[in-house]
Order: C-alpha cells, then sequence, then structure tokens
C-alpha cells in the first residue's frame, strides 16, 4: 500500500470520531497526531533522526501563543465580573419590556463573542438572559437560541473571535486591522438583517409584555475595582498593540502571551486557577490536527486534492471561493470547524499556485464559512451547545427539527450574504 | 454542556439572579418535636417560601421601628 491511501484514511478515521464525539476531540487529534508519527516513520516520510524538530514545524507556534495568551487574557478580564457589569448596565439602561432588553442582549452577544470565546459569551449573556426572563415573567428559549445563534456572527468580528480567524490569518499574515476592515461590514450587514428577522419574530412573540422596573446596581458585579481597571487597561493595551502589530514588528502571539503575563502579574489572581479554567483541550486539539494535516502534506494527499480541484474547477477558477464558502461552512454544522480550516488551508493554497487566484480571498471565504455554519445544527457551534445546556437546566428540550426550522432558512441566508460578499471581495481585490 | 461549563454558568448565574431577583439563603436548623420528613420537605414548600418572604418583610419593618 502506497503512502496517500494510508494518510487519507487515517485522516477519515480521525473525522469519523470527531463527527461520532465518541472521544473527546483532543483524544482523537492526538491519536491521528500519533498515527501520523508511526506511518511517517514506517514508510520513510520522516526521519528518525530529525523528528521532533520535524514534527514541531508542522505546528504554528505562533497560532498556539496566540490562542493561549488570548484564552488567558479573557479568563482574567471575566474574573472582574467585566461581562455581567456591562450586561446589567444594558438592561438598566435599555429598560421597559423583554423584547427590547432581548434584542440589545442579542447584539451585546454579537460584541462579546468578537472578543471573547463563544462559550464564556453564551455563559455570561445566557445567565442574565435567563435571569431577566424570570424577572419579567417569560419563557427565554428563542431569546437564548437567537444569541447563540449571533454569537456566531460575532465571531467573524476580528482576527482574535475565533481559533479559524486565528489559523487563516496566521497562515496568510493577515494583519488585526486588515482583518476588521475585511470582515466588519460584513459582519454588519448580516448582524442587520439577521437582527431584522429576529425583530420581526419577536414582536409576534411578545405582542402583549409586561413592563419592569429594574432596580439593579451594575456595579455589584464588580468585586475588586482596581483590578477591574487594571485587568481592562492590560486588554485595552493588547488590542492596541494587536492593531499596531506591524509597526512594532512583534509576532501577535508573542504579543498576546507578553499580555497574559502581564495581567498573571498585576491582576492578582492566582495562576492555577485562571490556567485551571483555559480549555487546554482545544489547544492539545489545535497542536495535534497541526501534526495531522502535516502528514497530509508531506505524503502528498493535500496535493491531489488540490490538484483534483483545479481540474473540476478548471472551467471557472473564480467559483473556487463561493464554493469554499459553502464547502468549509456545511461541513461545519457537523464537524468542528478547526479542522475543516487547518485542512481547507493548505489545499487551498496549493489551488491557489496552480491557478494564480488569489490566496487570500480563498483564505477569507474559509473564515466566512467556518464562522457562520456552525448556526445549521445544534451541534454546530460551542454557543450552540452551551444554550441547549442552559435551556436543559431550565427542563426546556430543543429538538434538531426546531432547531432547523427556526435556524436553518437564518443560516442559508447568511451564508447566501457572505458568498455574495466574497464575489464581490473578489472584484475588489 | 461540559460539567466545567456548567459549575461556570451556575457561579455567574447566582451572582445575576441575585442582583435581578434578590433572594437569600437561609440554614434552618430542625426545631424539636417535628418529624423529619415533614421538615425536609419544606426545602421545596412553595407556600412555606412565600410565608418565610412575608416573615422576612414584617421582620424588617419591625427593626426599622
Amino acid at each position: 500500500m502506497t503512502i496517500e491511501p494510508i494518510f487519507s484514511l487515517l485522516f477519515v478515521l480521525i473525522i469519523i470520531i470527531l463527527v461520532t464525539g465518541r472521544y473527546h476531540r483532543s483524544v482523537a487529534a492526538l491519536l491521528g497526531a500519533l498515527l501520523t508519527i508511526f506511518f511517517g516513520l514506517e514508510y520513510g516520510l520522516f526521519s528518525e533522526q530529525n523528528i521532533i524538530s520535524e514534527i514541531i514545524s508542522f505546528i504554528n507556534v505562533d497560532t498556539v501563543l496566540l490562542v493561549i495568551g488570548v484564552m488567558i487574557l479573557a479568563e482574567a478580564v471575566s474574573r472582574t465580573g467585566f461581562f455581567e457589569f456591562i450586561g446589567l448596565s444594558i438592561a438598566k439602561t435599555v429598560g421597559g419590556g423583554f423584547r427590547r432588553i432581548s434584542i440589545a442582549f442579542i447584539i451585546l452577544t454579537i460584541l462579546f463573542s468578537a472578543i471573547i470565546s463563544n462559550v464564556t459569551t453564551m455563559i455570561v449573556v445566557g445567565a442574565l438572559t435567563i435571569s431577566l426572563a424570570k424577572k419579567f415573567r417569560t419563557d427565554p428559549t428563542q431569546i437564548l437560541l437567537y444569541e447563540s445563534l449571533m454569537a456566531n456572527v460575532g465571531g467573524l468580528t476580528l482576527m482574535i473571535s475565533s481559533i479559524p480567524n486565528l489559523i487563516v490569518t496566521a497562515h496568510l499574515g493577515i494583519g488585526f486591522l486588515e482583518f476588521f476592515v475585511i470582515t466588519a461590514p460584513l459582519t454588519l450587514l448580516i448582524s442587520a438583517i439577521t437582527l431584522f428577522v429576529i425583530w420581526r419574530r419577536i414582536s409576534r412573540m411578545y405582542l402583549f409584555e409586561e413592563q419592569v422596573d429594574l432596580k439593579v446596581d451594575p456595579w455589584s458585579a464588580i468585586k475588586d475595582k482596581r483590578l477591574f481597571y487594571r485587568a481592562a487597561t492590560i486588554f485595552i493595551i493588547v488590542i492596541v498593540l494587536f492593531i499596531f502589530e506591524n509597526s512594532i514588528n512583534l509576532p501577535i502571539g508573542l504579543i498576546a502571551m507578553g499580555g497574559a503575563i502581564a495581567m498573571l502579574i498585576l491582576g492578582e489572581q492566582e495562576p492555577e486557577s485562571i490556567f485551571s479554567e483555559i480549555d487546554w483541550g482545544t489547544i492539545f486539539f489545535l497542536t495535534a490536527f497541526y501534526i495531522v494535516v502535516g502528514g497530509l502534506m508531506k505524503s502528498g494527499v493535500i496535493d491531489t486534492v488540490a490538484n483534483g480541484i483545479v481540474q473540476v474547477l478548471s472551467f471557472n477558477h473564480a467559483v473556487t471561493p463561493v464554493l469554499n464558502v459553502w464547502v468549509s461552512g456545511v461541513p461545519s454544522a457537523i464537524i468542528d470547524n478547526i479542522p475543516m480550516t487547518l485542512t481547507l488551508i493548505p489545499i487551498m493554497e496549493q489551488v491557489s499556485a496552480a491557478t494564480g487566484f488569489s490566496f487570500k480571498i480563498l483564505g477569507w471565504s474559509i473564515v466566512f464559512g467556518a464562522n457562520l455554519g456552525g448556526g445549521l445544527t445544534p451541534i454546530g457551534s460551542a454557543s450552540n451547545i452551551i444554550a441547549l445546556g442552559i435551556l436543559k437546566k431550565e427542563g426546556k428540550k430543543v429538538s434538531w427539527k426546531d432547531w432547523f426550522s427556526i435556524f436553518g432558512p437564518l443560516v442559508i441566508l447568511q451564508l447566501i450574504i457572505a458568498t455574495i460578499y466574497i464575489t464581490i471581495l473578489s472584484a475588489i481585490l | 454542556m461540559t460539567e466545567r461549563n456548567s459549575e461556570k454558568f451556575e457561579k455567574i448565574q447566582c451572582k445575576i439572579e441575585k442582583e435581578i431577583n434578590p433572594y437569600i439563603t437561609v440554614k434552618i436548623p430542625m426545631p424539636e418535636g417535628v418529624e423529619k420528613e415533614s421538615f425536609l420537605r419544606l426545602e421545596k414548600d412553595q407556600a412555606f417560601a412565600e410565608s418565610l418572604k412575608k416573615r422576612a418583610k414584617d421582620w424588617l419593618i419591625e427593626k426599622q421601628h
């Protein structure tokens, strides 16, 4: 048996394990990495003398550092009560009925998910929504579900908003500001159209809503004001450094780690307890999957797939980014968007080299699809899983059928908007 | 939702809930001369919670004067 079918089968096996969810995704990726090394050595793909350096060369250390740094920063800031403070302030300012507050919270979800993980976003916004629904004596189910959908849209906004964004930007050398300039108009457009649809649906749901005078003190969420200001300052400095990364000539991963270390020193919080809240599973998963993809590249599987794509689309290579939005979007509804992005990036690099089509455009199409596609199914993104978990605690169940009837048309609409946007980008850039 | 995220949610919700729908948790030892089962059932008795709510209000008014 030649090496290509072995690595192709290995990849399919890992994807099957991920889809079935039989083992934690990090375990599946670590198994894949181990088998990649084993077969790589067996078939002479790697040299025994340099195996460690060869394996490490597959991993994008800057991306891994960036993910760890951003996770530490976000965890330290969220511990100060900053996000609860913002949520309570908004509820107090908007006031009035549940409908108005719900729309404000859906917008807040987009903003939060732009700077912190979808998981933390949904935990904070979900807790606020549940408590307010109790106050207004109303059902929070639909609102919570809309929030989870919009968390995926918020994931498009910044380079640090989601892991697929970090992978693509690191590979393509896209800066923080460049990312924002390209994705912000799309995020705004998709948010505005989706919010309009949600507003119409919510208006029908809460025709006669109770008006409650909310007497809340947002500052009650802040345990230590000095710590709060300190954490917020470090976070803002890191964002400013991200914006000026080109001028300061430092890898973005090092900036994030520098901010994280500053937070650990000045944040007056027990580092061990912050480390215990970091999503190490995702970090192991990301690192191990880099090795799996490295094996696919070295064995020639990526080249074969890329050549196949180039031949199939030889009639018009301009359709590649359009297809890419859907190829990365629809499977993201079932498979994690991290392996999807990691695998598609080297394939698209080959396609770009063979056709001369802009690699950046192909990269953008992966970012759009990978972020938005997660909204299609209840297991498509972390925010969906958290929203359903919160509703389960409240004794409410949402079936796949219910999910698709609420979100199917909306997510498809979002993917169509992204498709039109990438077509315009292809013409402009 | 993983166990860790579930715990994180409960912690944050407890904090927010206390601000939006304030409540207190009071430990009441079992008085002498009552049946244990009936006493433990009070924990989920809405009517009992309502009577305690009223008692808390009366208590606070009494303390103010």
